[in-house]
């Protein structure tokens, strides 16, 4: 045997050794063998030796080669083949191959560090699919076939070694442990930098954090994990699968929006994915496993290059690019069950309303007594309706994602399909997203070239049950079905005659039966981006990216004639109503740069120079029609006539333009600093102002690299580094800069075409520019087992974008204007702790707990929203509910009442704070003053990430801490309840009942007087939620390939299943919340 | 290669630097930019007829000053429903600090400076893109637009300035002649007449050899602000800032011009074929008067019976009859006769009820669709007004007497009496028009007809609307 393999590499020794000048070029299809050698006789001049049976056995042979060398050619026939051949003086000489050619290679693998075994690591032969184990000593056997070249050693929590195979080759290797996976780089969607000599402020995560934190909500899972990415909670929308959330990365840069002078929401960060710009709800919309890793871009340092649109930070999103020289097929599923959360719902059952209804003094009549007897009926027979349940569901979703990737060392492609079916926890609130993308991509040893078509079609429906709150009002001794299961038309119709009025209360569950579209959105996506690259030399390459994106998308809305809406209304043809709202968006996207990256000794730079072209139209337009008479019949075709003479829609364009420059510095990957400069230009801004000037510059010190700590076990890692920089946000309208002359009849006089003035525009407007500056620091300690980070900033809004009242002497009432300042200042830190950690069984346990603290204070305030304050606080004497305000030197988010010492239990009255301090029955709008603010002073999570074999167990919760709230629930339906709807639990106790009664709640009565705007319903609202608990197995590999598979996993997870509040409100009001269970499978063929 | 690369790329970025500012200038589709508006001729007319239009809107011409609120606050109507849909009542009582008459007064400040800010835009374009005008087109439109700037200030010095005797040195309105976002000091009344008459110094002058009304006569000239109607309202601001020989000769120049006629009482009285035929503007006496395209739901909902009669705004007949004086001699006034109707029981001022007459084209004469801006019988009270010696006056006034069917009045009248007549003839003649309570200010008249309460000089001065008064810093003392 050892002669054999001697003569084998011998053979090889001498084939590698000739080179030949001879280049084949072969295309053959299912030939034999003979007629190959023929063809390469007459192209090479090599003759071929042979005897006939000896290629009785022989394959036909596929092979298409273009120039290439023949001893290239030849192994690539016999590779199939049970021969061998030998080259000797220009003949190819071919013999039997001897059963033995097999080589059975055996080794050890061992841990670098403890020189331990480690076991259970896979060993594989590079190119093919054969692959063992290592055993519990650290031991592995593997037969080697001809023509493999190398052997690769995996092993989760360790780096991936390659081993060459070679002759005398000692195969005992030691692994090292992975500590930084992907954080080696920040992509920041122009530039990759080094994250050790990077000074921005920047995190990256990766695909695995953010699924086992949340498989199926990227926000969610963000926000767990970066603590200055902050989802703005909404008791309104709740869990509503359609809405699309509020987002903000560290704070509010820009005024709320009170007009039209922004468009969409001021305060989105800028989302980058694959290096294009995309909205909100293609964020929203992406398919998790086709995410590769999230980077949140934060300082000067990393947004300035963004220009004018990185004010709000970015969040760049890389997906899976196709590995090269593998195909493999990957089908993943989630199903996931989301169940609405109707925990923080304490309504009274029917006995208790009907008993709280005779207390409050219902009873006090004829009418009254009448129609309680009726409903005691009703509640004698056992109607107890449990009316939250009746408009909720429990969601089935299922998310399917199905992709095919591989190629060659040249060409590679990805397919991907993929379909995200979701329902609501509200009843037929529905999502349904499919998607498709094709990648391709060309790699030579110079260009890369890379083609990426992504279609997306979303179809959604709101609920046709309307508000979920709605349903908590209804009372429990209502039946909503007859004994028949059919809908009541009516749930109370007492007829009392004599004159007395009786009582009829329509069920609201009727209009459910009527055919109706609630606001079904169809929205088309397509996306093309082109990406290529041209490598000058290693350390200069050019890039070229052209992205195209179209989106159309319709809005439907149909009410039938039978709805209860149009009760009254008598003519036909105004009865059921339908809108279609049409909308088109067309973007392109053009970047080209020119990158530098090299090292000179010590020295170490980096220049990035680029521009990028773009321009984003929008054209929409909506029609209403009316006049339905069947209501089987919802096309928009079937209208009687228009609800409007004409239509309404918008139309805009903006192009934006910019160059960037950025430079980074390195010494000795001890000191480095960063400079951006990025010139930008927009359509929308004024004519004076069409162009803006952005730039950074941050310093940073890799003080572990320093001498003195370079040896340090205690400290690895310690990196301080500091930014100061100017970005900005311009979300204004498109045409707001611009004079602008409205056409139409209305303008028009004695038959000629008028033109009027519709604005004042302003030639100076332009973009909102924010002063960021950050300290930032990066710590590991203990062999990397405690790791710490934080970041604290200062970001200053100078001409924040607000309307001004003009005199109207003007001829205009108000215009748009840089003016106002906004700081958000604040800190955020992660800690995380190592707790176990055995590469070698595959065990660890890491910890981390991450905070932020933000404060957004408005410096300064624009006459505008001084003159809302002003006329908010005229026109509404009387305030019941909370309301914006805008006060210079207080936060955003503040919360303004008339302060409260609680109810008086004498009289039962209100006792109220003057603004001067004293005591009063009276309450008045003057006296209204900061009483709390609805951010959380502290803001963050708690993680676990628990490994062993296989196993991840995975908990997050997340906390607010120091927020106010402005208790809702409290107010609604604890005290100033309309006594005829159901209530909370706690109002059963009718609040002041009496002289000397000692109660929080003023007294409930029949005929109710509003509560005003009062400190006493403003509550801290300390909470901790549970937001996700995942458990995950990855299949071992002997299992898997033994079905065939290379990878196997299976995922539990559950989101938000519980809340522990230091108050009691109802979360969810127009949508109850979900708790979501879901399960997940990932295969790779 | 490496060259050829190098060389591309850098044509690639001079290409994009040159063409940048172009790429940035993007204009929307549904509306039209300054630059774009006013690079044509055409443009500068569109501009001119959104002016138009804008008076002729029910903020101002169109409604509010005329047959409404400044009507209202003239008496031409009795006392109104609260529970009518036209709220007027307040304005009725002259309560100028409810709501509804700062309702008013906001929406004709408002829409009247806007309308200024279209006229500046034009004057201002006139200059700057001078070439692409011809120069009988320059003359037209700076002339026309200078003259309404000095047409809606006038108007705006006549409802929130101070009387001119009393208040020609105090702050009064702002007059503006640029367009950006300053708010400017207000004028005094006293500037606000010298800008007024400087402009239409300026609108005269041009339109003086461009104007076709002047030489040819063309009749859908009144509609814009023409020679002859700069020259009217010159007479008409001269004789409220006390210039009688001045307002007297601009007034001349009108009446002399021969253009236009009175009405004949066959025209007036018309009954042939119904309402369409009779002339209840007088349309040939107007020397500027403003189209209302949609003036007709206005009306019906002012002067149309509308199931109950105190929805409308009307006067008694015994009203009336005390109007047009018919126990002395006024039964024979046409303006009684023809312009009083019956419907649903009631009797309405039939000034303004126009039936639609589908068949003409826009630019046919109509008699529907039209406000009153300056009238020639206001020429002639001026000169009445302005005359040497009373004989003088009352033969002026006599010639419009003739005309709407009444007597003469003895040429040896008295100051007083002349006086008198004249404020007879204010009442009858713009009943239902908005000059009257201007004119009432003017002389500074302690009563108005029909009220039994005494004016003050608050009474004659609406309040500058709250929001001005809040943005504009130089309102303070």
């Amino acid at each position: 045997m050892r002669l054999t393999i001697v003569i084998i590499i011998a053979c090889f020794l001498q084939v590698s050794a000739s080179s030949f000048a001879q280049k084949v070029t072969l295309t053959k299809s299912n030939a034999s063998l003979r007629s190959v050698f023929k063809e390469l006789n007459q192209q090479t001049g090599y003759n071929f030796f042979y005897t006939d049976n000896l290629l009785e056995n022989s394959s036909p042979v596929t092979i298409n080669v273009k120039d290439a060398e023949l001893s290239a050619v030849l192994n690539q026939i016999f590779a199939a083949q049970n021969l061998d051949f030998v080259i000797r003086n220009k003949t190819v000489v071919i013999k039997a191959s001897e059963l033995a050619r097999q080589e059975i290679i055996s080794g050890f693998v061992g841990d670098a560090k403890e020189r331990k075994p480690i076991p259970g690591v896979t060993v594989s032969i590079k190119g093919t699919k054969s692959a063992v184990q290592t055993d519990k000593n650290g031991k592995f056997t593997i037969s080697i076939p001809q023509g493999a070249t190398s052997l690769e050693f995996r092993f989760i929590g360790y780096k991936t070694v390659d081993v060459p195979i070679s002759p005398n080759s000692n195969y005992t290797i030691y692994m090292e442990e992975n500590q930084v996976t992907l954080n080696e780089t920040v992509i920041t969607g122009m530039v990759d930098r080094k994250v050790s000599t990077y000074t921005g402020a920047a995190k990256t995560i990766t695909a695995a954090e953010l699924k086992a934190v949340s498989p199926v909500n990227i926000f969610a899972g963000i926000a767990a994990l970066d603590p200055s990415f902050r989802m703005i909670p909404n008791n309104k929308i709740g869990g509503n699968i359609n809405a699309l959330p509020e987002v903000t990365m560290r704070g509010q840069t820009s005024y709320p929006t009170l007009g039209s002078e922004l468009v969409g929401n001021p305060n989105t960060p800028l989302f980058i994915l694959d290096g294009f710009q995309v909205s909100l709800q293609a964020i929203v919309d992406l398919d998790m496993n086709q995410i590769a890793s999230v980077t949140l871009l934060k300082d000067a340092s990393a947004t300035a290059m963004y220009g004018s649109r990185g004010g709000n930070g970015v969040m760049v999103v890389t997906t899976i690019l196709p590995p090269r020289g593998k195909v493999e097929v990957s089908i993943t599923n989630n199903f996931t069950l989301s169940s609405p959360d109707l925990s923080v719902y304490h309504m009274l059952n029917a006995e208790e309303k009907l008993d709280f209804e005779r207390r409050v003094g219902f009873l006090n009549s004829y009418r009254g007594q009448a129609i309680n007897a009726e409903r005691y009926k009703a509640v004698v027979s056992g109607v107890n309706t449990d009316w939250k349940s009746i408009p909720v569901q429990t969601g089935i979703n299922n998310r399917t994602n199905l992709s095919l990737r591989g190629g060659d060392q040249s060409l590679t492609f990805n397919l991907t399909f993929s379909g995200n079916l979701l329902q609501g926890v509200m009843k037929e609130q529905d999502r349904k997203n499919y998607s498709g993308s094709f990648t391709l991509s060309y790699k030579t040893n110079k260009l890369t070239f890379q083609n990426n078509t992504i279609a997306t079609q979303v179809i959604s429906n709101e609920s046709p049950y309307g508000e979920f709150s709605q349903y908590l009002d209804l009372n429990p001794y209502w039946k909503p079905y007859d004994e028949n299961g059919n809908i009541n038309k009516y749930l109370e119709n007492i007829n009392l005659g004599f004159g007395v009025a009786g009582s009829v209360v329509l069920n609201p569950l009727m209009d459910i039966n009527y055919n109706t579209i609630n606001n079904r959105n169809k929205n088309f996506n397509l996306r093309n981006n082109t990406t290529v690259r041209y490598d000058f030399s290693k350390s200069l390459w050019f890039n070229g990216a052209l992205g195209i994106t179209k989106v159309n998308g319709t809005i439907d809305n149909f009410y039938s004639a039978l709805d209860s809406r149009f009760d009254g209304i008598a003519d036909l043809s105004a009865r059921g109503s339908y809108s279609k709202d049409n909308s088109d968006a067309f973007t392109m996207d053009g970047t080209g740069s020119v990158n530098y990256n090299k090292n000179f000794g010590k020295h170490g730079i980096t220049v990035y120079a680029g521009f990028r072209l773009a321009s984003t139209s929008l054209n929409s337009y909506n029609v209403s029609t009316q006049g339905f008479p069947f209501d089987r019949l919802d096309n928009i075709l079937f209208a009687a006539q228009y609800l409007n003479s004409r239509p309404t829609g918008t139309e805009s364009t903006i192009n934006n333009l910019s160059y960037t420059g950025s430079a980074n510095y390195s010494y000795d990957n001890r000191y480095f600093t960063d400079f951006t400069y990025t010139r930008d230009g927009s359509s929308a801004y004024g004519e004076n102002n069409k162009f803006g000037n952005f730039w950074s510059a941050g310093l940073g010190w890799n003080i572990h690299n320093e001498q003195f700590l370079k040896d340090s076990r205690t400290i690895n890692l310690l990196r301080i580094r500091g930014s100061y920089g100017s970005t900005g946000t311009s979300v204004q309208d498109p045409y707001a800069a611009q004079f602008r002359y409205n056409l139409g009849t209305s303008t028009g006089y004695f038959g000629e075409v008028g033109a009027f003035p519709g604005a004042l525009g302003n030639p100076n407007l332009s973009w909102q520019q924010v002063l960021k500056s950050n300290i930032g620091i990066a710590s590991s300690f203990l062999d990397n087992r405690l790791t710490f980070n934080a970041e604290f900033y200062n970001e200053v809004t100078q001409n924040a974008l607000t309307t001004v009242s003009l005199a109207p002497s003007t001829g205009f009432p108000s215009y748009t204007e840089n003016l106002g300042k906004i700081q958000n200042k604040g800190l955020q830190f992660d800690l995380g702790y190592t707790i176990l950690s055995d590469p070698r069984k595959g065990l660890k346990w890491n910890v981390s707990v991450n905070a932020a603290t933000n404060k957004s204070v408005l410096k300064e305030l624009s006459g505008k929203l001084k003159a809302f304050n002003a006329a908010l606080n005229k026109n509404n004497a009387d305030q019941t509910s909370e309301n914006a305000q805008f006060i210079e030197g207080q936060s955003t988010t503040a919360i303004y009442a008339v302060r409260s010492l609680g109810i008086d239990p004498v009289t039962g009255q209100e006792v109220y704070l003057k603004a001067d301090g004293t005591p009063t029955f009276v309450w008045d709008v003057n006296d209204k003053t900061y009483v709390g603010d609805t951010r959380p002073k502290w803001t963050g999570a708690i993680n676990s990430n628990f490994l062993y074999a296989g196993f991840a167990l995975n908990f997050s919760f997340n906390y607010n801490y120091g927020a106010d709230l402005y208790n809702t629930t409290l107010l609604n339906r604890v005290e100033a309840v309309d006594a005829r709807n159901n209530v909370d639990r706690r109002a059963y106790d009718l609040g002041w009942t009496g002289p000397g009664s000692l109660s929080p709640y003023r007294r409930i009565t029949t005929s109710p007087t509003p509560t005003k705007l009062t400190s006493r319903f403003v509550q801290r609202d300390n909470n901790i939620q549970l937001s996700s608990i995942n458990l995950s197995y990855q299949f071992k590999t002997a299992l898997v390939k033994k079905l065939g598979l290379q990878n196997l996993s299976v995922s539990a997870t559950t989101n938000n299943l519980g809340t522990f509040s230091s108050i009691e409100i109802e979360r969810g009001t127009d949508n109850p919340f979900a708790r979501e269970y879901t399960f997940g499978l990932s295969a790779r063929f | 290669m490496k060259r050829t690369i190098l060389i591309i790329g850098i044509l690639a970025i001079g290409a994009m630097f040159s063409g940048c500012k172009k790429f940035l200038d993007v204009q929307p589709k549904t509306s039209l930019s300054e630059e774009q508006l006013f690079t044509s001729e055409a443009g500068f007319q569109q501009a001119l007829s959104g002016v138009y239009g804008q008076l002729a809107g029910s903020n101002l011409y169109g409604d509010n000053l005329s047959m409404g609120f400044v009507s209202a606050l003239a008496q031409n109507y009795s006392t109104l429903s609260t529970s009518a849909g036209i709220s007027l009542q307040q304005t009725q009582l002259l309560n100028y600090a409810s709501t509804e008459v700062a309702g008013y007064t906001n929406a004709i400040w408002s829409s009247s400076y806007s309308a200024i800010a279209a006229a500046n835009k034009i004057i201002a374009n006139t200059e700057t893109n001078r070439s692409v005008l011809t120069n009988n087109s320059y003359a037209q439109l700076r002339g026309e637009a200078l003259a309404i700037r000095a047409f809606i200030h006038f108007d705006l010095l006549r409802m929130f300035g101070p009387e001119y005797t009393a208040g020609a040195n105090l702050k009064a309105i702002p007059y503006k002649k640029d367009v950006n976002e300053n708010a400017i000091i207000p004028a005094t009344t006293a500037d606000v007449v010298k800008f007024a008459l400087a402009d239409l110094k300026e609108a005269a002058d041009l339109l003086l050899t461009v104007d076709p009304i002047v030489t040819s006569d063309l009749r859908s000239r009144r509609n814009k602000l023409n020679y002859y109607g700069v020259k009217a309202l010159e007479a008409r601001i001269r004789l409220y800032s006390g210039d009688k020989s001045g307002a007297a000769t601009a007034a001349n120049v009108v009446i002399s011009s021969g253009k236009y006629a009175f009405v004949t009482q066959a025209a007036a009285g018309a009954i042939s074929s119904g309402l369409v035929v009779r002339d209840r503007l007088y349309f040939n006496e107007q020397v500027f008067m403003i189209r209302v395209r949609d003036i007709l739901p206005t009306v019906q909902r002012y002067f149309r019976f509308r199931g109950t009669l105190d929805q409308t705004l009307t006067r008694t007949p015994a009203n009336f009859a005390t109007l047009y004086e018919t126990s002395s001699g006024g039964g024979t006034d046409i303006r009684f006769v023809y312009r009083l109707e019956q419907d649903g029981g009631g009797l309405f001022p039939s000034k303004f009820w126009q039936a639609s007459t589908a068949t003409t084209t826009i630019t046919d004469n109509l008699l529907d669709q039209y406000v009153p801006g300056i009238r020639l019988s206001e020429m002639y009270y001026i000169l009445a007004e302005t005359a040497e010696t009373p004989a003088t006056g009352v033969g002026y006034l006599n010639t419009v007497r003739q005309n709407r069917g009444l007597s003469n009045l003895a040429t040896t009248l008295t100051a007083t009496d002349l006086t008198a007549a004249i404020t007879k003839e204010y009442q009858k003649e713009f009943y239902a028009e908005g000059q009257l309570f201007f004119y009432y200010k003017r002389i500074k008249a302690l009563r108005m007809q029909f009220r039994n309460i005494n004016m003050t000089p608050a009474d004659y001065k609406l309040p500058i609307p709250d929001s001005e008064l809040q943005f504009n810093p130089n309102y303070g003392n």
